[in-house]
């Protein structure tokens, strides 16, 4: 009986730690859908150039055979972080921008498979260009504190709290009050609101919505990548690792409410819980369909999500 | 101010504008009335850049042709679009603040704030409320108010009396006629209701089918029953 | 002529197929190049089962590696684990592969635009997971040692091309019949515009999972073809994202929609990837998905359709010569149908007599439109109150805090023109709406022949006899005049009510009652406005509906255009066709209806005799602005 509340409580704090980074990687999604309903496939690439990018730049500053400490974690994700966003910036330039006409201007269906199928195209072009330069073997940003915990000593029960993991929680949650910040209180942050809610409003009163379009796609790439350099201390990754996230990334967007930045947030926590506790109840090899599932059947059932407004208007 | 010279525009095979042309002077107030149909949003969307036309468009003298919309409203063009559009994920006074954008908004900024708030004291109640929030009545009232804060030169006011109860439209009204009062801007309204709109405004046009079919002071328009044969379609004969 | 053609260039490209394939099977000794060319013939085959669902109907499946990986590991398991020879097994393959369609049709067909994508991605994806799961990473046929037919192993490769050539000629064949079918026809409407293809009465969702079952049950075949010459099955390999990426990349490029196209595509790029593997792969492992994805890039910003043009099979359908004889005379003795159409019988206000626009039987049809061509004066007589047969009772609507609809009653009586008129946002489009069934009523109710409405769907409520035009002409733009108003006949062929021959006569004579038989093999998209909502109006009429609506035909007419358009629809009137026009002009309306009915705000706020409820004040009021009558002095 105590090992198994052990087992719950262990889960509870893993599920909780691991589920702020999700949100982090589902509000990088949700940024660039509510500003541009753009459905972005390759946003899973954008995670795993972010990995990459961290393992780079540790390779060159660091010189530690250990592996980096608090300060490298930090310095590395910053460093993903910008390069994701000149990455995102260039991607929206040559590849979007183009169509992105049609996705606004035509309310039919047709305009979303038009960003869709292209973005699959980018997709294909990032992780089979990362298997080309980086490899198949799986890399993964070493530090000590991916191997540390902290010990809670409850009565009988032992609970580990795992440091990188504590720490990636802790960055997380402060990306995520920056990034609500920003967007509540900074010039910009409105005018990527008013761009967001009504694209037509915003050029009356003066507001460049390409602009917004592209530094939208840049801070979504940017925090995506953030996340994911923040998961590469954890998790070895390869250059298909996007895949496996990118419906964990839709699955907490959708479940917010699309255009609910808010509700990404909250959407990337729950699907953390459902897969460390379907690996505890389940097995763990199903954890990676339960996910699948889960998505489905809010596809099939709520596709408005729990907390956002109807996406598509009357 | 303004000086709109033959244009035309079309969506798709729909011919909205059939050759108007138009003038504003500097702190004028223009009524341009017609029924539905007749082409008055689509007028006001060919000035602010939101679509494309043939023909010329002059703003203080100064060709516009060519130059998108979000320049247009920097300049001074400031488009309050029919059916409110406030943006309902920020509060009132975040949306008031996103039309703040040019030196002399911000240089009026203070000033302004005041009017708003004077103007329409419920918004002053809710300033820090979601405008999603906030009933028909109150978004026209923000609307107006953007508008405002943003200090242009000419202010396009489309159909702001739409959809709202009469209590309600006879404050925006009251509203308008202050703003033309106070400031030093031109206006155009766009307006279906022909009587409210000649009541406020020194020169008007009546649009049908995308044409001017009648143009003087609101006292000559009064008397025509081209108004109502442009709105109705029926001369007083047929009676 | 035109479909002689057609058939004999689809025959011509088929033999050169097989000519080609032939020539190299004997011409090529490697055994590598000979697995390309199966290879490409395979892709090909995925992508034009793909095509079969896709490509028709619009809707952009990513997941169609479900299907093929189904047919791969099936015919694996049942040879490794129970061992069935794989030539035994595959024809249940192929039916089990219908029945998954159909489950996932009817599962996700209702998903609108980006939900249908993502969730047709998530499926092959769970699968992924699941056959890892359950332990079957990887299923591998071992080698029989004699090469007999069963258990599709040939030591010569060349043969394993033969096979592949016979299932794409298949597919190729299926899905040129498709195209010239009765539902290839409804598919290519509902790709082009599914409102408007449902309000004419097809049922969208029941044709797309149609389309679904027939492709799905070809890609498993493809799959398990696929996995009898590799000869090993691992779940990434036949369930990933590359698999369904391929079906896709393969049509887009060689034309979506085009039964050749796959093959096109197949053609250029399956070569391609595998030359770039042989030379580069050793260092730049991966390179194939970069060329795939370049080229779904490269497609998707320049030439999003693909190379080849959508095969439509509407001219072939058309034309062709009906067996319409033997069913004309099945139906004459048909009870069903002379009740159906006694039921619907009209009487005709010009002659007094009972008629049917373009009833081949019935002389007095062709007189009545010969009449009508000779004499442009039609009044209209007044129509005694005779039963509604259109009643809306106190029907509400709101979106949010917004009343749209004020309970609205009113009542529409056979052989009525009834106006309503009414500024923006009045709730007359709402109103229509409603009546179409595209959204619902909050409270209150609509009865067509005194049968609720309520509960029915778009499509069940246009064959209940309800057809309509649109305030945004909502033609299928790139078929021609003719094509459009066949389309509007769909429902009623493929139930079987209405034969072949007598469409065609329906056709011509609504061609010519709209004078539209000039420009009937023109592409409506290129027409000038009054001939569009011509067409339009004639894809209303070919269903002979009971009740015509009618939303602002005349709005954005020019003034001698909208003098066209209601010479039009006067005559149309003539029929004695109930029509409801909704329009917010109202010169125009007033020569032609019967009844008007003003509303404001949702509410109705007066009705009667048009010139006398036009002088109201109320009425002017509501336009004009309150007051208006004691402010103005005329």
């Amino acid at each position: 009986m105590v090992y198994q509340f052990e087992a719950f409580l262990q889960t509870l704090i893993n599920a909780t730690l691991l589920g702020g980074v999700y949100a982090l990687l589902c509000v990088g999604l949700a940024l660039i859908f509510s500003v541009m309903y753009i459905v972005n496939f390759a946003q899973g690439e954008f995670m795993m150039l972010g990995m990459y990018a961290a393992a780079f730049a540790v390779a060159v500053f660091s010189g530690s055979s250990t592996g980096v400490g608090v300060l490298g974690i930090l310095g590395s994700s910053a460093l993903s972080g910008v390069t994701l966003f000149i990455v995102g910036v260039l991607i929206y330039s040559i590849l979007l921008r183009p169509i992105i006409a049609t996705t606004k201007s035509s309310v039919r269906v047709d305009g979303h498979y038009v960003q869709l199928t292209l973005t699959l195209g980018l997709s294909l072009i990032l992780s089979n260009g990362a298997l080309i330069l980086f490899g198949s073997h799986p890399t993964i940003v070493k530090t000590p504190l991916s191997n540390s915990s902290w010990i809670m000593n409850l009565g009988p029960m032992s609970i580990f709290v795992n440091q990188m993991r504590s720490l990636t929680f802790i960055v997380a949650c402060i990306i995520g009050i920056v990034l609500v910040s920003v967007m509540t209180k900074s010039r910009l942050g409105r005018d990527l609101i008013a761009t967001a809610d009504n694209a037509e409003a915003s050029t009356y009163m003066g507001i460049n919505n390409n602009v917004s379009y592209v530094i939208a796609f840049g801070m979504g790439a940017a925090i995506t990548g953030l996340g994911g350099a923040l998961i590469a201390a954890n998790n070895p990754f390869q250059p298909y690792i996007g895949l496996e996230y990118v419906v964990i990334m839709y699955t907490g967007v959708v479940m917010g409410g699309m255009k609910s930045i808010k509700g990404a947030w909250i959407g990337g926590m729950v699907v953390a819980y459902v897969q460390e506790f379907t690996g505890l109840l389940l097995s763990v090899e199903l954890q990676g369909a339960s996910i699948f599932v889960v998505f489905l059947l809010l596809l099939l059932f709520k596709p408005n999500g729990f907390f956002g407004q109807i996406v598509e208007r009357a | 101010m303004l000086a709109i010279n033959n244009i035309h525009a079309s969506y798709g095979k729909r011919i909205a504008l059939n050759g108007v042309s138009l003038e504003v002077g500097d702190a004028a107030f223009v009524a341009v009335i017609g029924a539905n149909g007749a082409g008055k949003s689509t007028l006001f969307k060919a000035i602010s850049g939101a679509i494309q036309y043939n023909g010329s468009i002059a703003f203080q003298k100064k060709s516009i042709d060519g130059i998108e919309a979000f320049r247009r409203a920097r300049m001074g063009i400031v488009h309050v679009p029919e059916g409110r559009q406030v943006f309902k994920g920020l509060s009132i006074e975040d949306n008031l603040k996103t039309a703040v954008r040019s030196r002399n908004a911000i240089a009026n900024w203070e000033m302004n704030q005041e009017l708003i708030y004077k103007l329409f004291p419920k918004l002053w109640q809710r300033k820090n409320q979601f405008a999603g929030t906030l009933s028909g009545g109150e978004q026209q009232m923000l609307a107006l108010g953007r508008g405002l804060a943003a200090e242009g030169q000419l202010l396009l006011l489309d159909e702001p009396s739409m959809g709202l109860a009469p209590t309600v439209v006879a404050d925006i009204f009251d509203a308008i006629e202050t703003i033309h009062q106070t400031k030093n801007v031109s206006i155009m309204l766009v307006e279906q209701r022909a009587t409210e709109a000649l009541s406020m405004c020194e020169y008007a046009y009546v649009l049908r089918s995308g044409v001017v079919v009648a143009e003087g002071n609101a006292i000559e328009l009064r008397n025509a029953s081209t108004v109502r044969e442009a709105y109705l379609g029926i001369s007083s004969e047929a009676k | 002529m035109l479909n002689i053609r057609s058939s004999l260039i689809t025959n011509c490209v088929v033999i050169a197929i097989i000519g080609m394939v032939a020539v190299a099977q004997f011409t090529l000794t490697n055994n590598y190049y000979i697995s390309i060319l199966n290879l490409t013939l395979l892709w090909a085959a995925f992508g034009v089962s793909w095509n079969i669902f896709s490509g028709s109907t619009g809707l952009i499946s990513f997941g169609h590696a479900l299907f093929f990986g189904y047919g791969a590991y099936l015919i694996v398991y049942l040879q490794v684990y129970w061992s069935v020879p794989p030539l035994w097994s595959l024809p249940f393959i192929t039916l089990g592969g219908a029945l998954l369609g159909l489950i996932i049709g009817a599962l996700l067909i209702r998903l609108e635009g980006i939900y249908f994508a993502l969730a047709t991605m998530a499926l092959p994806l769970i699968a992924l997971y699941t056959i890892s799961w359950l332990g079957l990473q990887e299923l591998a046929v071992r080698r029989v040692s004699d090469s007999s037919l069963r258990f599709m192993q040939f030591d010569n490769p060349s043969d394993y091309v033969w096979f592949s050539v016979v299932i794409l000629i298949t597919v190729i064949y299926i899905h040129n019949w498709i195209t010239r079918s009765a539902l290839g026809i409804r598919l290519s409407s509902i790709h082009q515009d599914s409102l408007a293809a449902a309000t004419s009465g097809i049922n969208v969702k029941r044709d797309a999972i149609i389309a679904l079952t027939i492709s799905a049950a070809l890609s498993a075949t493809v799959g398990s073809l696929y996995a009898t010459f590799i000869r090993i099955v691992t779940p990434e390999s036949t369930f990933g994202l590359l698999v369904s990426a391929q079906a896709l990349v393969v049509a887009i490029v060689g034309g979506v929609g085009a039964v050749f196209g796959p093959v096109l595509g197949a053609l250029i790029l399956i070569p391609l990837s595998e030359w770039i593997e042989a030379v580069v792969g050793g260092q730049l492992f991966g390179i194939q998905g970069v060329l795939y994805g370049s080229a779904i890039i490269i497609a998707m910003l320049w030439m999003p359709q693909g190379i080849l043009p959508p095969t439509t099979g509407i001219l072939y359908f058309i034309n062709r010569n009906s067996r319409a004889n033997l069913f004309n005379k099945l139906r004459k003795n048909n009870k069903r149908y002379t009740e159906l159409y006694a039921n619907l019988l009209r009487p005709n206000i010009v002659t007094g007599s009972g008629a049917k626009i373009g009833f081949s039987e019935s002389e007095q049809g062709i007189n009545i439109i010969d009449n009508l061509e000779c004499s442009p004066e039609i009044t209209i007589k007044n129509v005694k109150q005779r039963d509604g047969i259109l009643e809306v009772n106190q029907l509400c609507k709101n979106f949010g805090n917004v009343k749209a609809l004020q309970d609205i009653s009113f009542r529409v009586n056979r052989g009525e023109i009834l106006g309503i008129i009414g500024s923006n946002g009045a709730g007359k489009t709402t109103l229509f709406n409603m009546l179409n069934g595209i959204i619902k009523q909050d409270s209150g109710n609509i009865t067509i022949f005194g049968i609720d409405t309520g509960k029915k769907s778009i499509h069940a409520i246009a064959r209940m006899g309800v057809g309509r035009t649109y305030q945004v002409a909502r033609p299928f733009e790139k078929m021609t005049v003719t094509e459009n108003i066949w389309v509007g006949a769909m429902s009623l062929y493929s139930e079987g009510q209405v034969a072949h021959s007598e469409l065609k006569f329906r056709v011509d004579n609504i061609q010519k009652l709209l004078e539209l038989t000039s420009v009937c093999h023109e592409a409506v998209g290129g027409l000038p406005t009054v001939k569009i909502r011509a067409v339009e109006l004639g894809r209303a009429l070919v269903a002979n509906p009971d009740v015509l609506l009618i939303d602002e035909g005349l709005a954005g007419l020019s003034a001698e255009d909208a003098f066209e358009m209601v010479r039009l629809l006067k005559k149309v009137a003539a029929f004695g066709i109930t029509t409801i026009i909704i329009e917010h002009t109202m010169n125009a309306l007033l020569e032609l209806v019967t009844r008007l009915i003003v509303m404001d705000n949702g509410k109705i706020i007066a009705e009667g005799v048009p010139r006398e409820v036009v002088a109201r004040p109320e009425v002017i009021e509501a336009y004009l602005g309150k007051g208006w009558t004691e402010y103005a002095s005329d």
